[in-house]
């Protein structure tokens, strides 16, 4: 599964729109932390707030 | 007058969760996304709650008594109280679950930087608050159904019992609103949202497919288990022109508790021998998960049974070092 880590516009989204809005607060909540999140399915409008972790073995997420 | 032939009866009403786009506004009936419970019990407050305020009565003769001065209706105050027992199937405990603390992808996890979502102001908009619709249980009857605006998950409990209810895991969730319900015909079931039927929820998990049962990484014979999440939520404020709804909610922090009642033997001994957090997994094939990494166990109790002693472990799960630590996920793909 894919990593990602939170792109400073992603911390100007408002809760209607990041991960929140789509159920999964403690993903939105790893993001805020600049922690890499293990994330399935990236919503499309979020893709642009992202950026995926490539090569790395260990992440951050807790 | 003559007597009403109405009547309501729990097998002919269904129970829908519809999510909310603003707090105070129901959910919509042509958008909002549902899903209908599986639902075996529920409760809640009748529409016209409220409690009577009484001054006392003066003293002196002729006067000791109460006029209608000095007893008020109070409803500044009042908290709709709804409770609804379903079985535990992946779609009904992922939303509850993001009813409570915001996660519902299918890994429900409650970290300790929870709730991510605090705002919660009357004509705000908020995705968090949702509709409870109560078919066919206005005061007519068929036809007429009951709802409740704006309602707050209180708490959740998921238990287990191998030799109750068939094994089925069973959920309790509890929900507040400080908004009015509204008797009226009502179908919340959106035309262009998507809705979740019943029929969409044929698996329910089993505590007899509990794969794994350990705490403290010590295999245990479980007999039963409990989890509750549970948060208290109060009303700001009051408009008195307009049916006393809120100004908002104050929502007030998570406690995670459990119990486990297993054999009793040299494993679950061990388990709890250690004043440290230890690790709860309870794992039905990877599918229906329940992990707390930090339980903290309380005094365990033993049941002197004719079938075999027993021993039932308390513990409060918890976080530990950043707050972006999982207190308790609860796996459902």
């Amino acid at each position: 599964m894919a990593k990602y880590k939170a792109k400073a516009s992603y911390k100007e989204l408002d809760d209607s729109i990041n991960f929140n809005a789509f159920g999964s607060a403690s993903k939105h909540l790893w993001l805020m932390e600049g922690l890499e999140v293990e994330i399935k399915n990236v919503p499309n409008k979020l893709k642009e707030h992202l950026t995926e972790i490539k090569n790395k073995k260990e992440g951050g997420k807790k | 007058m003559a007597l009403s032939t109405a009547f309501q009866t729990k097998q002919n009403t269904r129970v829908i969760i519809g999510t909310e786009a603003t707090m105070g506004t129901p959910a919509s009936e042509d958008t909002a996304a549902t899903i209908e419970m599986p639902v075996t019990d529920y409760s809640f407050d009748e529409i016209h709650k409220h409690s009577l305020s009484v001054a006392p009565p003066r003293t002196g003769s002729g006067a000791f008594t109460q006029s209608d001065d000095m007893v008020k209706w109070v409803r500044h105050d009042r908290m709709f109280d709804i409770s609804i027992t379903f079985h535990g199937t992946a779609q009904s405990i992922n939303r509850v679950c993001g009813a409570l603390f915001g996660d519902s992808d299918g890994t429900n996890t409650l970290i300790g930087s929870m709730p991510s979502v605090t705002d919660f102001r009357d004509g705000q908009s908020n995705t968090v608050p949702v509709t409870l619709w109560f078919e066919n249980s206005g005061h007519a009857g068929v036809g007429t159904d009951m709802y409740f605006t704006s309602c707050l998950c209180t708490g959740l409990t998921l238990s287990g019992d191998i030799s109750a209810n068939g094994g089925v895991i069973m959920c309790t969730a509890t929900f507040q609103s400080a908004y009015a319900p509204t008797q009226a015909a009502f179908t919340l079931e959106s035309t262009s949202g998507a809705n979740t039927a019943i029929s969409d929820q044929t698996t329910m998990f089993n505590m007899h497919d509990l794969t794994v049962e350990t705490l403290n990484e010590q295999d245990l014979l479980l007999y039963s288990f409990e989890l509750a999440i549970a948060r208290p939520v109060n009303r700001i404020g009051f408009d008195n022109g307009s049916n006393f709804k809120p100004m908002g909610y104050s929502v007030g922090g998570y406690e995670v508790t459990g119990s486990l009642t297993c054999k009793r033997d040299a494993e679950s001994t061990d388990a709890i021998d250690t004043s440290t957090p230890v690790a709860l997994a309870l794992s039905a094939n990877d599918v229906f998960q329940i992990d707390a990494p930090k339980c903290v166990v309380d005094s365990s109790s033993i049941s002197m049974d004719d079938d075999g002693w027993k021993q039932t472990i308390p513990f409060i799960c918890t976080y530990s070092g950043a707050t972006s630590s999982t207190i308790v996920s609860i796996k459902t793909a």
